[in-house]
């Protein structure tokens, strides 16, 4: 059976590529586009991109420590 | 009497001749409900007010303004694709009872009074009951016990409240109370129990994903959303909301990243996108309480979106776990492509319906200078991407090929979701359509370069960690304990427990005393009395023994 | 001139009517009897509520003897409103017992069967009308002896033992009311239940009268199932022919909390009781109790019949605790639940019967794997479980708000805590049974399709649910007799 084109090993890369020009294009946008800044601390260049950034790490890592706690073995309980 | 019929009756009168309808008469009944409640709320202009009288107290069984409207305007809206896409695969049953549900949560909204409130409001948890016994299995039965016991609680809790402020103002209207006595903290207790606010927030992850792939779908829409609703009424700009806000929002992103089971880490985006519309009536200003409004509109679309396409997956596929699946854009295009809309719609992308309600919350934190508030939704929105947002979509879609290949579902069932997702999208460019039916005036403009900009970087590289961070988050995929355990184990271990020390201790007294009786009366008067004459002699014995102390002690307490 | 002797035809029809049925012998005639004698009762009661609502009292003095001396029957619009509770079970239960009664009892006793149930309804009727506190015991003893003789017709050998405790456990308790009734004599010198009332207030509280108030109400607590004093109850309801069960749920304990609230309110007032002692306090603990404990053996239990009776000494539970607040909200809950919970219990017992009727059992077990036939029967059953658990539309929800209204009005926030526990246990039981009803796959296929209940006894079942439903929302009727009960009430 044909893999799907977007499965295909030279689209992968190319997808790769694409999403990686996304992030930096973004990123050069705000050059060009002054992102307001709301609170004192927050206007400096990329603050958005690196404040998603870590927060998505912090709540996995957070998730991480909170999972050793709560996880539980399937049909633990009911 | 009334000038408008009621739309809550419409539906819940349709919802109960339902079982008795064939055929086409059956679906026109089911169809043409939530479309009669839709005129009926937009034919008439302004405000309507309806009264009777029951129990000696003056009702406003109708109230119908500018905020109920919006929500009678997405309910019925939902009732409509929900029956859409459940018709042809659910059970009479289901369909009967989401179409009670539905009107149930039509009635609260309209509800002038509290007391007409409270009525669909127990409707509406015994309604979503049977939504989820419909599920058909052991565990829905089980769930569905667990999750009416849940919200016959938050009945009581509501009833008790309205009564004591029934007491202290002698009035019953629904109108904005301050959490300053005890009738409003347990109407307060009543309403977050249905907004799914930690610790009371378990029976919603419990008892969602064990309905039927449709059933869930409406679940997801009315009860946490009327909730919404009650408190945006009840407790506009209570601070302790703004907490319970945050506190749902992190708490819901921590286990829907835990989870592996699709609907369940669905269920948790719900609790999720609730948190920020209460942490927007917590801020309380209008253009706070606009954005929760715009809010509840649009999620009650995506999420359903969201939920059909998972629906979708486990009806065609069987399996529940991200973990299975994988893969199947390729052979399901249609409930992908609403799936990802769906998923960009609740990650507030811009040009789709999440990016111009959300924002205005986060717009109002800003206004009001509450920078860890405006911090936390900003990491709320970062944190989407890791449940529904992109977790979600990529896991099931896309990733790892599962090597399953299911088609498409039904036809009723994609039309449904194509409904929904040109909707998210139509609200997400075309934002005046929705800013226009919110209750105060919108001056809000969500469409400029900077806010666009600054939200893209925000998501595309929350994407990246994301991505970067996948084998941590596969790793620890799996099932939870959430606050349900207490009450499932611990609760009923204690239970059990007592009741065997008390039976025993009583077992024990009762044969001790028995016995000594027993050797009394034989010494004294030779008489000898055997099994259960004996018992039922000396029980009745020591009960006139009881009488006697009691009335020994009475008369004591008298002297 | 009929009308103006409406009080004691009341008294006097069933009470011919009993022996009249043993002469009859055949079981269909004496049952056709019976049933004229209980809707006769039923309009006669309806009747006297409606002359009473106009003119308050109606004192009825037998033989033209001008109380104190003669015997009179008092009429007011309390105990005019508990009649009507009695009368019209009665006349449900009646429409329902035949068939259910020729399935349960031998053909030859059943002519002596009606004929108790005649006799029972005398003492009721008695209890409920008299004004005179002898009287009082003479009918209490009449419905007691026929009901130990009713209950002890069951099919099972349980109903032997369940008939001789609540026979010697129905004695005490009348013995003590006896007892209770002399020392107020020799108090106050006068039988006649106002009369006692008027006299009481000159005599400075001393022993004798602590003792007859003691004697009175422990005597009372037992007759009306009260924990600690409830054990008889749960056996006796659930050995009971199924037509008992239903009779006696909805009208014996009702009848006695009447007079509870009769003599704690109206006879001795709430100045003597309160110089004695801390009889709200005790109720209201004894009912938090009953409430609790009533609740937990109902979940425990494991057929129907006796999670029913477990929940009715719950429910008395509920009933006292209204009473034991001592505020007019707090009577008017207590009475309201006594006419709704009259309705819920007969309504849900006479649905069990139907399955006894049908199934031959009422064991949960039993019932799973017969789950699918008897649709309408189960349907009734939680529509009546449904007023059970207050839902919003059935009598139970008045019953919940006005109790919930009571306690908070009170601030008696244990006696809340309490409510809302209890409401969540009666939904918990409740499931149980509607869990055997409908989500349970039979365990095996007996092959043969159970049939809907017959016609005759669907019919008197789902009138009693529409009942509950029609006086869930129309509140006139109940409120305003209540309301005007209550008013009536000294010292409130």
């Amino acid at each position: 059976m044909n893999k799907h084109r977007l499965l295909r090993d030279e689209n992968q890369g190319r997808l790769k590529m694409a999403g990686i020009a996304l992030l930096v294009l973004t990123l050069v946008a705000g050059f060009f586009i002054h992102i307001h800044a709301y609170f004192p601390g927050t206007g400096f260049f990329g603050f958005q991109a690196v404040f998603g950034f870590f927060a998505c790490a912090g709540l996995v890592l957070l998730t991480r420590l909170i999972g050793l706690i709560i996880k539980r073995r399937d049909n633990d309980h009911v | 009497m009334c000038s408008l019929l009621h739309p809550a009756l419409v539906l819940i009168v349709a919802g109960l001749f339902l079982p008795l309808l064939r055929g086409v008469y059956r679906n026109l009944c089911m169809f043409i409900a939530p479309v009669i409640a839709l005129v009926l709320v937009w034919t008439v202009a302004g405000t309507v007010d309806c009264r009777m009288e029951f129990m000696g107290i003056e009702l406003q069984v109708l109230h119908l303004d500018s905020l109920s409207r919006l929500f009678v305007t997405v309910f019925s809206i939902m009732a409509f694709a929900g029956l859409l896409f459940a018709y042809r695969q659910a059970g009479t049953v289901e369909l009967s009872a989401a179409l009670v549900y539905a009107g149930a949560s039509l009635g609260v909204c309209l509800a002038g009074d509290m007391i007409t409130l409270f009525i669909f409001w127990e409707i509406m948890a015994l309604a979503s009951t049977v939504v989820i016994w419909s599920g058909g299995t052991s565990a829905s039965a089980a769930a569905g016990m667990r999750y009416v016991i849940f919200h016959l609680l938050g009945g009581v809790l509501l009833m008790a409240g309205i009564i004591a402020w029934y007491h202290d103002t002698g009035a019953v209207m629904f109108s904005a109370m301050t959490l300053d006595n005890m009738a409003t903290w347990f109407i307060f207790a009543g309403f977050m129990l249905n907004a799914a606010a930690p610790p009371l927030s378990a029976w919603l992850a419990d008892a969602y994903p064990q309905s039927s792939c449709s059933g869930m779908v409406f679940l997801s829409a009315f009860t946490t959303k009327t909730a919404v609703y009650v408190l945006m009424r009840g407790f506009p700009g209570t601070e302790l909301l703004i907490i319970f806000g945050l506190l749902m929002i992190l708490y819901s992103i921590v286990y829907a990243l835990l989870e592996n089971n699709v609907r369940r880490m669905l269920a948790y985006s719900i609790i999720n996108q609730s948190g920020i519309m209460i942490c927007g009536i917590g801020i309380g200003t209008e253009l706070a309480l606009n954005g929760a409004a715009a809010h509840a509109f649009s999620s009650v679309i995506y999420q359903a979106l969201l939920i059909m396409s998972a629906g979708s997956v486990v009806y065609m596929t069987g399996k529940r776990n991200c973990t299975d699946l994988g893969g199947l854009f390729q052979s399901m295009p249609v409930t992908a492509v609403c799936g990802i809309i769906g998923a960009l719609a609740i990650s507030s992308f811009p040009l789709a319906s999440g990016f111009v309600s959300k924002s205005m919350v986060s717009q109002a934190g800003v206004d009001n200078n509450l920078f860890l508030v405006w911090l936390a939704l900003q990491a709320a929105s970062a944190g989407v991407i890791l449940h529904a947002g992109l977790k979600f979509p990529w896991l099931v879609f896309f990733h790892r090929d599962s090597g399953l290949r299911p088609g498409d579902p039904p036809m009723n069932m994609q039309l449904a979701m194509i409904l929904f997702a040109i909707l998210c999208l139509f609200i997400g460019i075309f934002p005046g359509t929705l800013y226009v039916m919110l209750p105060y005036a919108v001056e809000y403009v969500p469409y400029t370069a900077d806010h666009v900009l600054a939200q893209l970087q925000l998501l595309l590289f929350s994407g990246l960690a994301f991505f970067l961070m996948l084998p941590w988050i596969k790793a620890n995929l799996g099932a939870t304990h959430d606050f349900d355990w207490i009450y499932r184990v611990l609760l009923n271990r204690i239970f059990c427990m007592l009741h065997n020390v008390a039976s025993t201790f009583v077992n024990r007294a009762r044969d001790l005393v028995i016995t000594m009786l027993g050797h009394v009366l034989r010494r004294l008067n030779g008489i000898v009395l055997s099994g259960q004459r004996q018992s039922l002699f000396l029980s009745n014995a020591i009960l006139l023994s009881v009488a006697f102390l009691l009335i020994f002690l009475s008369y004591a307490l008298s002297a | 001139m009929i009308t103006g002797h409406l009080p004691i035809l009341l008294l006097i029809m069933p009470l011919l009517a009993a022996p009249l049925c043993v002469l009859l012998h055949r079981d269909i005639l004496s049952w056709f009897l019976a049933l004229l004698v209980f809707l006769g009762v039923f309009a006669g009661a309806w009747a006297l509520l409606g002359s009473v609502l106009e003119i308050e009292v109606w004192r009825y003095t037998i033989g033209a003897w001008e109380s104190p001396w003669g015997i009179e029957l008092y009429v007011d619009s309390l105990n005019a409103f508990v009649l009507v509770i009695v009368a019209s079970i009665g006349a449900a239960s009646l429409l329902f017992a035949r068939q259910s009664v020729a399935s349960e009892i031998a053909a030859d006793r059943t002519y002596l069967f009606y004929s108790a149930l005649l006799l029972n309804l005398t003492g009721l009727i008695g209890v409920i009308l008299t004004g005179d506190a002898f009287n009082l015991f003479v009918f209490i003893e009449i419905s007691s002896l026929s009901g130990y003789a009713l209950i002890s017709l069951g099919r099972k050998r349980l109903a032997l033992y369940a008939a001789y405790r609540y026979l010697i456990l129905g004695t005490v308790g009348a013995t003590f009311i006896l007892i209770g009734v002399g020392l107020l004599y020799v108090v106050t010198g006068t039988l006649n239940l106002q009369d006692i009332g008027v006299r009481i207030a000159d005599v400075s509280a001393d022993r004798t009268l602590a003792t007859a108030i003691c004697f009175l109400l422990i005597g009372l607590s037992m007759k009306l199932a009260l924990f600690p004093l409830h054990v008889w109850l749960p056996a006796a309801y659930s050995a009971a022919p199924s037509v008992v069960s239903v009779f006696l749920a909805g009208t014996t304990t009702k009848v006695f909390i009447y007079v509870l609230i009769r003599y704690v309110f109206d006879i001795f007032g709430l100045d003597t009781i309160r110089g004695i002692l801390p009889l709200g306090d005790i109720l209201v603990l004894l009912s938090m109790l009953a409430i609790l404990y009533g609740s937990w053996m109902a979940i425990v239990r494991s057929s129907i019949k006796s999670i029913l009776a477990y929940s009715s000494v719950a429910q008395i539970g509920y009933m006292v605790l209204g009473i034991g607040l001592f505020t007019r909200t707090g009577l008017t809950a207590s009475i309201l639940h006594m006419f709704n919970h009259a309705l819920i219990k007969s309504a849900l017992f006479m649905a069990a019967a139907c399955l006894i009727y049908r199934l031959g059992t009422d064991r949960l077990e039993d019932l799973r794997n017969s789950s699918g036939c008897m649709p309408w029967t189960r349907a009734a059953f939680v529509l009546g479980g449904f007023s059970l658990i207050g839902v919003p539309g059935t009598v139970g929800f008045l019953s919940k708000w006005y109790l919930l209204q009571a306690t908070i009005e009170s601030g008696n926030w244990p006696a809340l805590a309490v409510m809302i526990i209890g409401s969540l246990m009666a939904v918990v039981y409740f499931w149980k049974i509607v869990e055997a009803f409908y989500f349970r796959q039979p365990a095996q296929d007996t092959g043969e399709k159970m049939t809907e209940a017959p016609l005759m006894m669907l019919a008197p079942l789902w009138l009693l649910i529409l009942a509950n439903i029609y006086f869930g929302i129309d509140t006139d009727l109940t409120l305003d007799s209540i309301t005007l009960a209550v008013s009536s009430l000294a010292g409130l």
